[in-house]
Parts: structure tokens; sequence; C-alpha cells
């Protein structure tokens, strides 16, 4: 990568200050233009967020100075009412926005518009919102009283559950790319030929979730069938991009949730199965009963279980939440969940891999793939029930 | 050497025709004529005679004409916009899960327009694929099952109550693929419709960059020698033009200058006045041009926006833009792009303001970076090569399910 200060460095600094010429501002762009496109996005984008907590902070200054006067709050309340319905009745399902909007609306105002075209009549409603100035406020009081309380209760618990998320998502490194080069990649490429093979003559939608850089995909396209992938880490999904492969940018549990029920025709998942936490292996399991069509193929692609200890999986093996299963470990799960015709294919270099077919959907599993204690799908219904 | 003979296809939009501007029929014709213009498809465009989609009175006559090399065949409306359809509009969104499907489909009824002549053309026609754009109206709602090709939908959806309509989860479900125009609209589509394994493409929309300077526009609108910020679209309070002239106001009583706010586009409910807002009215491309290349910087209020083509003109013209981070259309473009700043309220909106148009290398950095992102992605000839081979890819889909079935 060349040394290059980053946008966001310059933005802080005097260089970029109001009082910076337009000759600098060319010489930067001009730099600019020489990294990679890929640099240049992340160039931009982290100027981008400086300049916003730039505003972050202005804002954050011009209020602890009390320059938004109350009433400027409430006209403004009343613009953004003329573009947007609540947050919840709008269907908005970001908790942030409905957060905010709940904030915006929590205020009883007691200032009763009192303008009206006709003669008299805004005298009328001025005399009785006087009269009645007394009552609304007590009322308006005791309202905004709770209102406020209401929502500084929801911004704390907001606060909470943020922590407990970062404490507790195991899976915060496979989001962030760290770990690109993985086990996962090297059983995809040991086993892409068998896959193919054990696929061979599947006709209908085909998944491979994680794809990596796409080379087990590509032998599939190859094959004719009709498969795409789904993978989260920008950097892989370039490298397979260039093979001209249907992909989707995402996460694996993610893309499965939105998949319509026995709509695949074969499924291949791999990475998810080495090293998520057990919750989200089981979790994929069942999403693969409810979107594989009847006596449909499922393909674990597995790293070995002793593939952790090699010193070149290290980083990855203490980064994970989770460890390589056995095939028995497979064999036990996808039989709990209803799977039949389970086989395991070691290979010779260590990954290996775990074929079943889909039998029919028993309804609970349709149930139980929204779930997240997906692990009760592995008790019997009876015990469930009871 | 054989060349790969041209694709047949058809699009499926309420109203058509170069008089109407708006999100999805300006994006529909600019799809179809730049198919045309690059020798990748003939295209036919079904519609119906509505201008207004107010009314959806017939307006146009019935019959076959050709624009922009794009053969337009329209067909009367038989049904216009009820009208008791605000009003039962009202009811039903206020729980639009828990409609019946019969409710759900009144209400797309009465919302119009329902054309019989355009269903059953569409019956008829034999193409290699059919696209539907927008997923609210009744030909989309209707048509999508009567194709004989396989049937690709730009949804040109947002989060907004009327998709949890019931009515829309077998639309969704019976089309063959789908093109998105960005990241955001997928999730709206895929979190409620479980469709992600059909092929589909975040798209955008392509544009030709244009110059358009001293042409004389801004002297005739009345805003030469003042710098200005520019809203470029349909003036309507759901677009944010009211709000956004509301914010401007407090902003210049709160921020003394010359600054000045040109609304340009078709009026349907006028903001209030305030000094220093000039509501133009619709402009000519020309006018348009000029005002985007004088501007300081380019805004958009809207919350509901399934993608902003006047964004990336805004870029072409290596101008900064200044979103509604409520919209999560235009907030993932900005957000992509690093092209531009987003206000949640009157304090960003000032303060991000302040930095567009009081501080000339912040604009021009984020002009460059916007500039940069457009002409990479979006370039018509570019975006017309992933358009087309994503369109072969949902037909060869449909061909291999047919010869299963």
């Amino acid at each position: 990568m060349p040394e290059q200060s980053t946008h966001a460095d310059k933005s802080t600094s005097e260089e970029f200050g109001p009082e910076a010429s337009t000759d600098r501002v060319e010489e930067y762009l001009e730099s600019a233009a020489e990294l990679e496109p890929e640099l240049q996005d992340a160039e931009a984008r982290a100027y981008m967020r400086s300049l916003e907590l730039r505003i972050e902070t202005e804002v954050a200054r011009l209020r602890s100075e009390g320059k938004y006067p109350p009433s400027l709050a409430r006209r403004v309340r009343t613009y953004y009412r003329t573009l947007l319905p609540d947050g919840a009745a709008s269907g908005e399902r970001d908790f942030d926005a409905v957060f905010k909007t709940l904030d915006r609306i929590a205020y009883m105002d007691v200032d009763v518009p009192t303008a009206s075209s006709k003669p008299g009549v805004a005298f009328v409603k001025r005399s009785l919102r006087t009269l009645m100035a007394w009552y609304l406020n007590y009322l308006a009081q005791q309202f905004n009283n709770f209102a406020t309380n209401l929502v500084h209760l929801l911004g704390i618990a907001d606060v909470r559950i943020a922590a407990l998320e970062s404490r507790f998502d195991a899976s915060a490194f496979r989001a962030t790319g760290l770990l690109a080069a993985t086990a996962a990649a090297k059983a995809q490429a040991a086993t892409a030929g068998r896959v193919a093979e054990a696929l061979s003559g599947t006709r209908g939608r085909v998944l491979v979730a994680e794809c990596a850089d796409g080379t087990l995909l590509a032998g599939l396209s190859e094959a004719g069938l009709n498969a795409y992938g789904v993978e989260s880490r920008r950097e892989l999904l370039q490298a397979a991009e260039a093979r001209n492969l249907e992909l989707r940018e995402g996460g694996t549990l993610e893309h499965l949730a939105g998949v319509a029920p026995g709509s695949l025709a074969a499924l291949v998942l791999s990475g998810i199965v080495d090293r998520d936490t057990v919750n989200d292996r089981v979790a994929a399991l069942v999403h693969a009963r409810r979107v594989l069509e009847e006596d449909a193929a499922l393909v674990l692609v597995c790293a070995s279980a002793d593939a952790f200890d090699d010193p070149a999986n290290r980083i990855e093996a203490d980064l994970s939440p989770g460890r390589p299963f056995a095939p028995e470990t497979w064999g036990f799960l996808l039989g709990k969940l209803g799977f039949g015709s389970i086989t395991s294919e070691p290979s010779e270099d260590g990954p290996y891999l775990v074929l079943a077919r889909n039998a029919r959907m028993a309804p609970e599993i349709g149930a139980l793939a929204d779930s997240k204690v997906v692990l009760t799908a592995l008790e019997p219904p009876r015990e469930r029930r009871r | 050497m054989s060349q790969t003979p041209l694709l047949k296809l058809a699009y499926v939009v309420p109203r058509y025709g170069a008089e109407i501007i708006g999100g999805a029929e300006t994006a529909t014709r600019m799809l179809a004529e730049a198919l045309v213009r690059l020798g990748r498809a003939e295209v036919e465009v079904l519609t119906t005679t509505a201008l207004s989609m107010d009314s959806w009175a017939n307006h146009f006559p019935a019959g076959t004409d050709t624009l922009g090399g794009v053969t337009v065949r329209r067909f009367a409306v038989d049904g216009e916009r009820a009208p008791n359809f605000a009003a039962a509009t009202r009811r039903a969104l206020a729980a639009p899960a828990a409609q019946s499907m019969d409710e759900a489909a009144e209400l797309i009824r009465m919302q119009g327009p329902v054309s019989y002549g355009l269903l059953e053309a569409l019956g008829a026609g034999r193409y290699d694929a059919v696209f539907f754009y927008p997923y609210l109206y009744h030909p989309t709602v209707e048509g999508v099952r009567l194709v004989n090709a396989p049937a690709i939908m730009h949804p040109a959806a947002h989060d907004e109550p009327v998709i949890d309509l019931p009515i829309f989860k077998g639309v969704f479900a019976a089309v063959s693929g789908f093109a998105y125009h960005t990241a955001a609209e997928r999730e709206v589509v895929e979190s409620r419709f479980q469709v992600a394994e059909k092929p589909s493409i975040d798209l955008g929309m392509g544009f030709e960059p244009h110059e358009g300077l001293g042409l004389g526009y801004l002297r005739e609108m009345g805003i030469e020698g003042r710098p200005f910020i520019l809203c470029l679209g349909r003036v309507d309070a759901p677009k944010g033009t009211t709000l956004l002239v509301d914010l401007f106001r407090e902003y210049k009583e709160r921020n003394p200058s010359d600054l000045q706010l040109v609304v340009a586009g078709p009026v349907y409910i006028a903001p209030n006045p305030a000094p220093d807002v000039h509501v133009v009215g619709p402009v000519s491309e020309a006018a348009k041009d000029e005002l985007l290349s004088e501007c300081s910087a380019l805004v958009s209020p809207s919350a509901f926006e399934s993608f902003a083509i006047v964004l990336l003109e805004a870029w072409a013209k290596r101008k900064p833009v200044l979103v509604n981070s409520i919209c999560a259309a235009t907030s993932e473009q900005v957000q992509r792009s690093g092209g531009g700043l987003r206000f949640d309220g009157f304090e960003t909106f000032e303060a991000a303001l302040n930095l567009l148009t009081r501080d000339a290398s912040v604009a021009a950095a984020l002009g460059a970076a916007g500039q940069r992102y457009a002409l990479s992605r979006y370039h018509w000839p570019d975006l017309i090569d992933r358009y087309v081979a994503f369109i072969r890819r949902v037909m060869a889909a449909e061909a291999s399910k047919s010869r299963l079935s």
C-alpha cells in the first residue's frame, strides 16, 4: 500500500481550514487521483466521516452554549411533521431512527394555534386558550414529565443493550473481514472438484455461502449449474467479482433468512461451519431445512477438526468463536434435524465434505428458522411442547 | 462471426413521456433509451394514456408512438384514481399488514391507473423479458402473473407503510428477478419478502454529463450574481421541499448572508414563501445543467427515495450534496461516495450548510469524491453492460426452470 496521509488527517489540520488555498485543494485532488480506486473510495469516506465529526462537535458546542432556543426546537418539530409520520407508523425498523422520532414527538404542546380566516374566531380561540391554560398546562406538565423520563429510560436501555451486544458479539471479527485468509478457503479449493461432482445434474438454484474468492462457485457455474454465492468480506468478494460470477454481499444467516422456503435445489455451506458459534451453525442448518427442496442436497465443506492446530491458521483459531467439528458431530446434528442420507467424505489433506439430503419439511422447522433459540430445534417436538 | 441477437424487451410503467418528471418514470425512460442508443435491445414500453399521477385521467392519445428510439404503446385508462382514495389509504395504512387480500386489492384498484387493454396486450406480447417499474401500481400488481417471459421488477421500494399490504407478497414472489437501485432498497425488499434467492442486481441509474454554463437562465430566473443551493425534483411536501424551505428560512434568520435557495421542478404542493427562496417550477434540461453548474451544493431533503439521479448529476459537475439522513437510499449513496453530508434536524442542517458554503476546500473535496464515484459506477455504457448480463442471467435461469418443469 503506498504511503499516504489520510484525507481525514488533512481535514482536521489547518491545511483544510476555511483559509485553505485553491492550489492546496487541487494538489490534494491530484494526489488522491493517483491512488487505487478502492483506496480513493476509502479516503473519501474517511474524509466525509471527519466532516460529520466536525458537524457533531459544532452542534454540541452550540447546544452547550444555549444557542438553540426551545422555540426553535418546537418549530423544527412542526416542520418535520409535514414530512414524516411517526417512525413506528411509517414502518421504520431502525432503532436509532425510531428513537430520534420518539424523542422529537414526546412533547405535548399546549400553545394551540389560534389563527383563523373567519372574523372574530381567532379572538375566541385566543380567549379559550387563555381560559384553559391552567388546566392544559397541568395535564401537559404531567405528560411531558412522563414522556421525558420514558425516552430517557429507553436511552439508558439502548446504551446497556449496545454494551451487551458489543461484549457478546462472537462473530464480530468475521464481520470485520480480519479473517480473510481462512481454513475454509483452503477447504473449498481442496474439495471444489468433488463438490461439483456431487452436485452434477442438479437442476434449480444452488447457493454457495460463504463463497470466499469464488473458486468453488466458479467450478459449479462452469459445470452448468444455476449457482450464486454470498460473501460478506469485501476483499474476497472483489476477487470473486473478477470471475464474472453471480454474487451477493452479505452474511450467510442474514441471506438465508431472506430465501423463500423450498426454493433451493442445493446448498453448499462453508466457513460458518468451521468457526462460528454452535448456535449460528445450528441456525444455518435449520435454515437449510427450510430453504431446500425436498430431497435436495446439503453440502458442508469443512476444515478438518485439527485444522486450527496448524500454525498457518493460528490467528483464525485464536480469533474465532468456534472450532471445526468432527464429521461425527455433523452427523449427529443433521440427524437430529431430520436430514437423511448423511455421509462424510474425508480428503487426504484434511478438509472433508458432509453430504445430506433434505427430508420433507416439518412445520415446526419453518417456525424455528426465525427463532433466536435455535438449539430447541434439536429437541424432539413432544419434549418441546411439555 | 455471428452476433448476439438483440434482446426484445418490454417495460410496464403507469405513465410515460418526455413531459413526465418522476423517479420511476424518468428512470424507465432513461434505461429504455440507453438500451436502444447503445444497440443492446429493441424496447417497447407498455403504458397508459395518463399524464397526471393525481388523477390518472386520460391525456395522451391511445396507440403506438416512438420516443427516443423506443416504441411506446399507450392504452386507455379504465380506472382513474378513486375520489375516496386518500381517505381509504389513511384507514388502510394505519395497519397495512392487517388488511385482507381483498381490501388490499381494492386499495390498489382505487389508487389507479387500471388499464385492461394494457394487461391484455401484456398477456399477448412476445418478449425476451418484461420489466415492471415500480412495484406499487395496478399494472405491476396484476401484470406480473400475465407475462409469457421472465418478469423482472425494478421495485423502486422504500420503507413505507404501503409495502406491508399483504397483496405484495404474491407479487414479489411471482417475479423472476430484481433490479435494485441501492443495497438499502434490496434490504427493504428482502427483509419483508423471501426473495433473496432470485437473481438480482444493485444497478443504480446511469447518467450523461452535460456542459451547462453561461446560457443565461440564471439571469432569467433572477438569481444571477449571488450564491445559491439547489433542490431539484418534484416540489411536494412528501418530497421534503416544504421542510427544506422552513429549515432554510430558520437558517437565514440565524446566519444572515446573500445565500439563496433555488427549488426547481414541477410544483405539486408549494412551500411557504420565504426570503431568498426561489421556487422556479419545471426547468428545461439546459436550464437544469446551468443551475447544477453554478450552484454551491445540491440538497435532497426527501425522506422517501429509492435512488436519486440528481445526486449523480450534481456529482458529475463536482458539486457536493446534502441529503436527509432519514432516507436510507440517498444516505447510502453519500456514504459510499464520500461526496456529501447528511442532516437529521435543524442543527446538523445548519452546521453542514455552513461547512459546504463557507469552506471552498470542503465543497471541492466532496465534489471531487462524488464525481469520481459517479463516473466510475454510473456511466451509461458500463451500467448497461452490467444490466444486459443480468437480464441474460435471469433469462437463462428461467429457461432452465422451464426445461425442468
